[in-house]
Parts: structure tokens; sequence; C-alpha cells
């Protein structure tokens, strides 16, 4: 490219106008340079030493009984065998009562509970999940819809994930991450559970 | 100002004086508040670009090695802001260079006032590196680094911000 008379381009650049900032900004400027500047404490110490001590008690969870008493190795465990007596007898009589009465009334309701229940709690309604899948096999037209059939995988795949995580946390359930992911999984089958049902319905 | 009192000046910035700093922002407001405007075409964004620019360059100064002139590395600052202050990206095509056969006449006088609306009626691509190269005279390598962008898309989008320049000229005169 050739250009002819470029001085003019360059003498009229540098009589270009320039503009002035606003006053306030040097203002605003200041008042931003002054907020970094603000110093940065150090926390004390007991912070640290009771964020350990919570983070001790999680790994290591009490149950109390209803006179404040600790439930700790083996008499949370007969705890937790006498609770599982009691929801399969409760689990027995509710199907004895179905298979007699052929009615489809199945129910499935969530409640929100102490955090530190349900992490000791996961995998509680195994058996009513497993009702489902015998009521099922009695076949009733439902079961054969496609969006049931889809539901019915849905929840098959939460029951393989579940029963890995179970095995997985093994006896102790000392990990609180496996355990808050069992009990998302539980939540999900649970609403699973709720739709299967309301089609049943 | 002499070396020596730009190097005081520059040693009460980094110990957070806040008198020096304002003395360095008195020092190149005009400039860099143009700059920014010519860039970002609005007087409101400029004054935004203009105090992100001296917090960054209050903050960093401590890194300023004197490889360059200190305004020199103040614009750089101002004009990377202002560059990322841009709220649509620029899309800088590279057109088909005909600059071998194009002939461009800047005439006998130009209207400082008609060059001015004229700068700032040009598109974001071709307004920015018309101003980085013509006016604050960075260099095509330079405006490409700055801009991410390569020197020749740099060669092309000032060859054609001239052309349009001396159309809209010819408009108005």
């Amino acid at each position: 490219m050739k250009e002819l008379n470029k001085d003019m381009l360059k003498l009229a650049i540098n009589n270009l106008p320039q503009y002035e900032p606003p006053h306030t900004l040097w203002q605003s400027t200041n008042a931003r340079l002054t907020l970094t500047e603000l110093p940065i404490y150090d926390a004390p110490e007991f912070v640290w030493q009771n964020i350990e001590n919570q983070l001790s008690e999680t790994q290591n969870p009490k149950l109390l009984t209803q006179n404040g008493q600790i439930l700790r190795g083996g008499n949370f465990y007969k705890f937790a065998v006498a609770a599982s007596v009691a929801l399969m007898v409760g689990v027995g009589f509710w199907f004895f009562k179905f298979k007699n009465t052929h009615q489809n009334n199945i129910r499935v309701s969530t409640e929100i509970v102490d955090n530190q229940l349900i992490k000791n709690d996961f995998g509680s309604d195994d058996e009513t999940f497993a009702m489902v899948e015998e009521f099922c096999k009695t076949a009733l037209p439902v079961c054969e819809q496609p969006d049931f059939k889809n539901l019915k995988a849905e929840l098959d795949e939460l029951n393989t994930a579940h029963t890995r995580l179970k095995n997985a946390i093994g006896d102790y359930a000392a990990n609180p991450d496996l355990i808050d992911e069992i009990t998302k999984i539980d939540n999900e089958r649970t609403t699973v559970l709720r739709q299967l049902v309301e089609k049943i319905n | 100002m002499t070396q020596d009192v730009q190097n005081q000046l520059i040693a009460q910035c980094i110990a957070q004086e806040r008198k020096a700093q304002q003395a360095l922002y008195d020092q190149y407001r005009r400039a860099m508040f143009t700059l920014a405007y010519r860039i970002t075409n609005d007087f409101e964004a400029a004054a935004e670009v203009l105090q992100d620019a001296f917090l960054q360059i209050f903050k960093s100064l401590s890194h300023f090695r004197g490889e360059s002139t200190l305004g020199a590395w103040i614009k750089t600052i101002v004009v990377r802001t202002a560059y990322k202050h841009l709220k649509t990206r620029i899309l800088f095509q590279e057109l088909p260079p005909q600059y071998e056969e194009t002939v461009l006449d800047w005439g006998d006088a130009i209207d400082i006032e008609y060059l001015e609306k004229a700068i700032h009626s040009l598109s974001t691509g071709f307004r920015t590196v018309f101003t980085l190269i013509e006016i604050e005279g960075f260099s095509h390598r330079e405006v490409a680094e700055m801009l991410g962008i390569t020197e020749g898309t740099s060669k092309s989008q000032l060859f054609y911000a001239k052309k349009k320049l001396r159309e809209i000229l010819t408009e108005q005169s």
C-alpha cells in the first residue's frame, strides 16, 4: 500500500483530543486500594482444635439411648439386630396382609431424620424393595408398560450400586463419604420406588 | 521526570505510600484514560478500565524491571485491561490483503474533529489496531502479542482501518 501525504495523518493524530477521567475515579481507586491493604488476622488456635475434635466425633459416631447412655461396639450391634428383627416382623405382617387382600396398596414415604441416625440406618428398606419385585412377579399389566420397565431398570441399577457400596463400607461404617453416597442412593431408590408404586396403585 | 525521581516514586508506590500512588496516577491518567476510551468507545467503560489497570499496576509494580519505559509498561497493562473489558470478543477476520495496488491519499489537511469521529465509528477490531499502531506507536509484533493475533492479521486490520477512515473522511468533507 502506498500512502500519500501521510504526514497530514500524523499531524492530525498528534492533535487528537485527550480526555480527563472523572474526578471521583481516584477516590474510588483509593478506596479499593485501602480494601486490599486491610490486615489479615490469624485464627485462634482453639478453632482448629475444635474442628479436629468434631472430625474425630464424625469418624467415631456415637449413638445415644434415651437415658443418655452411649451405645458402642456390642451394644450397638445388639440394638441394630433388635431393630432389624422388628422391621422384618413388621414387613412380614404387611406382606401377609397384602397377599390375602390382593389390594395394591403400597405406600412409600420419605422423612427427614437426624443425620447421625440415617448414617447408621442405610439399607433398612431392602425388604420393601424386594417385595416390589415379588409383586411384579405376580404380573400386573402395569409391570409390562415401557415407562414402568424403565423405572424398574433404574431401580435395578440403584440396587446394584447400593450393594456394591454396602460391601465397600463393610461392617464398621467408618467412611463418612461412602455413607453419604449410600444415603443418596437410598433416597434415589425411594424416589423411584414411589413412582413405581404410583403406577401400581 | 528524571530517572532518579521516577525510581523514587516507584519505590514509594511499592511501599504503598498513597501520595506517591496518586502522583503516578495523576501523571498518566489523561493519556491512559484516552487510550482506554479509544479501545472501549465508552467513557464509563474507560473509567472502569483505568481503575482496574491502576490497581493492577500498583499490585505488580514490584515486578517492573525497567526493560521498557514505565509509560510503555503502564500502557501495555491498560491495553490488556481494556481488551479484556470489551464485552464482545473481537472477531479479527483474516482479510485478503490488497496492499500493493492500493493508494491512500490523506490530502492537504485533515479535520481533527472529523478524524476523531471517524475513528470512533470504526469497528472494534479496526479501531483497536489503528489506535495501538498509529496513535500509540506499538509495533505489529507487540499488537499481535497483546491481542493474541498474528502479525499478518494486525497488518491487514490496519490496512482496512485506514481505508475505511479515508472513506469516512471523504464522505464527511
